[in-house]
């Protein structure tokens, strides 16, 4: 991904604009690539129907195939039309599930409150809902399909470790990508995400124990694991001993590309639907701190924020990987993910304060000073709390 | 088909073509004029807001100084301006004699000690400066959308619908020198990833 450098101040309308044609365009990639990936999961879960169809092939090869095919691929295409509408539906109580935010009741923080109506005003939106995560962790993520409907999720530490400049300036950060409409595409990717890692979700505590648990348990787990290879390796070699009795071209295409379905849905769409995500998440929080800034006519505030949660270990928060770029920061543990390159859902935090930097307003004592409180928190507050 | 029937279609779907485009940007001034009027709204529920807090105020200053009869008619007359103030020049005028006459009555204050102690003052001047802020941020997203459409409406190619529509410039409310200024944000960062 190149991003223009020139110093020229930009309006921030175009700039809108130009962010929204990006995202469009990796959003048409990203449709394209995990179609496979769905069809798959989809013949999968209409296991009942393929388990005939493969049946028939396999007992009379010469009979048409491609009525077949195309019969569990429409009965799995509409399963998994269900499956999406009901996850659009329920997708931000799915994210807020997976983050386990409980709802905040407004006189509980009235300072955030205070914040987020405030703000609110200033950007023309309805006031979102207000949930919060339990944690030491200073991070802040929302999430929702309309303004109307939003919900802004902060963590205890957030609250505990921002002052109110600070504070201001990371909702107001959330606020700008709920208007923006980055929060409602973040909120289905979330969702898309969750169901193409689905695989991954499954295999990896599986995978985690049978390295560590008990003999019984691992020769248990080893089974499951095969299962998985089996199910992968096999459907190409049973169908590259099946795709010599078929001689219409039309069917050896659709054939051969049935055959390599599970191989590209579990070890080539997600690593690339991955990495686009990354990009369509990375593109847009320069945008959504610049607004912010705009927002509230004081950059410091976010700049002096994002130092204070950039302090390794401070925006640590379980979380899945199908939802890390919902939240403002990165929640992942430093060393666990790649914080550059293709697969980082953020910007380097230090870019995006250096570029609210430059919008004035921070010195650089001031970035050091709140940088140092973050550590001091970190070294107190967070490791009291992570002890008890 | 003959050369002509061709060159009949290509100019009505020309025709057809800007039709369109007239329509699109049509919808689009429309739109922006509607949310500007909107976010006035937003401001006109805040500034009536504050003027229903001064009866309350100006009645627990009596209590402790019911001498300084002067600041209280015009604190009085100021807030029946503003509230009989129609457009963005008018209330930007009305509100701020509101706040320069507030400046008087809080001088006032200052001399009775009791008075700024008392529980329900705090809580009137504490609901004020909520007010308050909520008005500048009211007043910013008005300002923006204000310059949006004035900037639109002034810009090649709208500028041929706005006038055929007679669209004017919406004023500014409460115009501080550096609104346009606001609109420009460096967006520079370091090259690559």
């Amino acid at each position: 991904m190149e991003r223009s450098s020139t110093d020229a101040p930009i309006l921030i309308y175009d700039r809108i604009d130009s962010n929204r044609r990006k995202t469009r365009w990796l959003l048409a990639v990203f449709v394209i690539v995990s179609i496979p990936v769905f069809l798959f999961i989809a013949h999968y879960i209409a296991g009942v129907v393929a388990m005939p169809m493969f049946m028939a092939v396999v007992s009379s090869p010469e009979n048409a195939i491609a009525p077949i095919i195309g019969v569990s691929t429409g009965i799995a295409v509409l399963l998994l039309g269900v499956t999406i509408e009901l996850l659009y539906r329920y997708s931000s109580r799915l994210v807020l599930r997976l983050t386990g935010a409980r709802p905040l009741d407004p006189e509980e923080e009235p300072t955030l409150v205070r914040t987020v109506e405030n703000l609110c005003i200033g950007a023309g939106l309805p006031m979102p809902n207000l949930a919060i995560v339990e944690s030491g962790a200073t991070n802040i993520y929302s999430t929702g399909l309309e303004p109307d409907n939003a919900t802004l999720v902060v963590t205890r530490g957030l609250l505990e470790a921002l002052d109110r400049r600070e504070l201001e300036g990371v909702v107001a950060q959330e606020l700008s990508q709920i208007g923006n409409g980055d929060v409602r595409l973040g909120t289905v990717l979330a969702t898309v995400m969750t169901i193409m890692l689905l695989p991954y979700l499954i295999v990896a505590p599986v995978l985690k124990r049978a390295l560590r648990t008990s003999r019984g348990c691992r020769i248990g787990c080893c089974v499951f694991l095969l299962y998985f290879v089996v199910m992968v390796a096999g459907s190409v070699v049973f169908g590259l001993f099946l795709i010599s009795d078929i001689s219409d071209p039309t069917e050896r295409l659709l054939f051969t590309l049935t055959m390599f379905l599970p191989l590209y849905a579990l070890f080539i769409g997600p690593p690339i639907a991955y990495m686009l995500r990354s990009a369509v998440s990375r593109e847009w929080e320069f945008l959504a701190d610049a607004d912010a800034a705009l927002l509230t006519r004081y950059p410091p505030g976010l700049a002096q924020a994002l130092a204070k949660i950039r302090v390794p270990g401070n925006a640590v928060i379980a979380t899945q990987p199908s939802i890390t770029h919902l939240w403002i920061v990165d929640p992942r543990k430093p060393k666990s993910t790649p914080r550059t390159g293709l697969f980082a859902t953020h910007p380097p935090i230090r870019e995006r304060i250096e570029a609210l930097s430059r919008m004035g307003g921070s010195t650089p004592e001031m970035l050091e000073a709140a940088e140092a409180d973050g550590r001091l928190y970190r070294d107190t507050v967070a490791s009291e709390r992570n002890k008890n | 088909m003959s050369l002509e029937i061709w060159v009949v279609l290509t100019v009505l779907g020309l025709i057809a073509l800007l039709g369109l485009w007239s329509m699109g940007i049509y919808n689009r001034l429309v739109r922006s004029s509607v949310q500007t009027k909107e976010a006035w709204s937003g401001i006109r529920v805040q500034l009536r807001r504050r003027a229903s807090l001064i009866p309350n105020l100006v009645e627990t200053v009596k209590g402790y100084a019911s001498h300084e009869k002067g600041v209280f008619e015009e604190v009085t007359r100021a807030r029946s301006t503003l509230q009989n103030a129609s457009g963005p020049a008018d209330s930007t005028s009305a509100n701020q004699m509101l706040t320069a006459t507030l400046g008087r009555l809080f001088a006032v204050v200052e001399n009775y000690p009791e008075l700024k102690a008392a529980s329900n003052f705090q809580d009137l001047q504490d609901e004020l400066s909520d007010v308050e802020v909520k008005i500048a941020y009211a007043r910013q997203f008005f300002n923006r959308n204000v310059a949006q459409f004035n900037i639109r409406i002034r810009s090649i190619p709208d500028i041929l619908i706005a006038r055929m529509l007679g669209l004017e410039r919406f004023e500014f409310f409460e115009e501080d020198e550096d609104a346009d200024e606001e609109l420009r944000v460096s967006f520079s960062t370091s090259s690559g990833e």
